[in-house]
């Protein structure tokens, strides 16, 4: 459409528009109405791009919750690594949770971190 | 001129004609209570209190306001262009003084309130070449249009009070404000990640882990005054929207924005500590044989 556009404004451009109004003025219009539907176009095309990005983020979001979740439930009792209770003293309890072993790091604590930091690595390409 | 505004309770307006007849004086009475009453509690709800002398205030600022009025001569001009005009201006005010923002804000909610009177005596001088049955059908849209376009300009004001303090810290310390906000963010990430290595090496044997990192905070405190301040895009969410137009003052709100903004950057700062401790240990761990 849009060399379809070019060629008949290159054709309106040879045009004289004193000699043969009616041929110009038939053009132009032309040209006018096919402009209008190439935004058109654009518009709805645009609008089913940010449509799907919009549902792909949606179900990314959820796949990722689903399986923070599943990870929560599954591993919720083994800590993902220990330390010595002293190290990570007064948030012991924090970190551990809910696991319940003293110095161990919970799976809850490590998935936020591992979150965050991801972001903060993904923060220069985003 | 008339005087109008303030002299709600009067028996009768000191400017009014004396031709107005009872009736007409009555009406003129109750639209100006009613138009009083609106603006007395859209202050209350702003939080700006009248002192007691706030007649002769009043009385002042709308006879100052009258001698503007004559200047414009532009009366019939619809409120809402009067708004904008009204919020430039007091952006201008605002943008010689930093601190004194609370007082421009002052100043600027009198004028937009003086304004009123204004044009209720514009209504009243209209009035009197009205019929009686046509004072309804113009006068009963005036309040609430009156109380929109406040909170209308209250809003503006605010926005662009907020947008000057935002714009005004770049440009005193320096022009690059965003790359030097990533170098300091950089540098704080560095930071982190380097102190959780030396003291997985060195320090926490003996104590929490947690208390270099909270010096480290500390230092960094300290040294952010040494790095020029950068220009956060204040994303004016829903809340941010809400709180302006409950009348919370523009600059109460972007300090709490920075005070959390804050909050988020330590808690990124320890995530990052944390997640290179941990990675740290089990490097150690696994390639060494050292048994925590």
């Amino acid at each position: 459409m849009r060399a379809e556009i070019q060629n008949m404004k290159q054709e309106l451009s040879t045009i004289s528009m004193m000699d043969e109004f009616a041929r110009y003025a038939r053009l132009e219009r032309k040209i006018n109405k096919m402009t209008d539907k190439l935004k058109t176009h654009v518009k709805a095309r645009t609008a089913q791009l940010a449509k799907i990005k919009w549902v792909i983020n949606i179900v990314f979001y959820i796949l990722q919750a689903a399986l923070m979740i599943s990870l929560i439930w599954k591993y919720y009792s083994e800590p993902v690594t220990v330390l010595p209770s002293k190290w990570l003293a007064p948030l012991e309890r924090l970190v551990a949770f809910p696991t319940g072993v003293a110095g161990g790091v919970g799976i809850t604590c490590w998935l936020v971190v591992c979150n965050k930091v991801v972001a903060i690595m993904l923060h220069p390409f985003s | 001129m008339e005087d109008g505004g303030g002299a709600g309770a009067a028996p009768a307006p000191p400017g009014a004609p004396a031709g107005l007849s009872a009736s007409q004086r009555r009406a003129e009475l109750r639209r100006r209570k009613l138009l009083m009453n609106s603006e007395e509690r859209i202050n209350r709800i702003m939080g700006f209190h009248r002192p007691a002398a706030g007649k002769d205030d009043e009385s002042h600022t709308e006879s100052k306001l009258q001698h503007e009025q004559d200047k414009s001569n532009s009366l019939p001009i619809p409120s809402v262009s009067k708004r904008i005009v009204l919020g430039d201006s007091v952006c201008n005010m605002a943008g010689t003084a930093d601190h004194a923002g609370s007082m421009v804000d002052l100043k600027g909610d009198k004028d937009l309130f003086s304004k009123s009177p204004e044009l209720i005596s514009e209504g009243t001088s209209e009035l009197r070449h009205r019929n009686r049955g046509e004072l309804p059908s113009e006068a009963a849209p005036r309040p609430p249009r009156h109380g929109l376009d406040q909170y209308l300009s209250r809003f503006d004001e605010a926005l662009k009070l907020r947008n000057q303090l935002m714009n005004e810290k770049p440009s005193q310390e320096n022009g690059n404000a965003g790359e030097e906000f990533d170098s300091f963010r950089i540098f704080r990430l560095v930071g982190c990640a380097l102190l959780a290595i030396a003291v997985r090496a060195f320090v926490c044997k003996y104590l929490s882990i947690f208390a270099p990192f909270l010096t480290l905070q500390l230092a960094y405190m300290g040294l952010s005054k040494y790095f020029p301040k950068c220009e956060k895009k204040v994303k004016t969410t829903v809340l941010t929207a809400a709180l302006l137009l409950s009348g919370i003052p523009a600059e109460v709100i972007s300090r709490s924005m920075d005070t959390y903004s804050k909050m988020g950057d330590v808690f990124t700062d320890l995530c990052v500590y944390f997640f290179t401790f941990i990675f740290c240990h089990e490097l150690t761990l696994f390639f060494g044989s050292e048994v925590p």
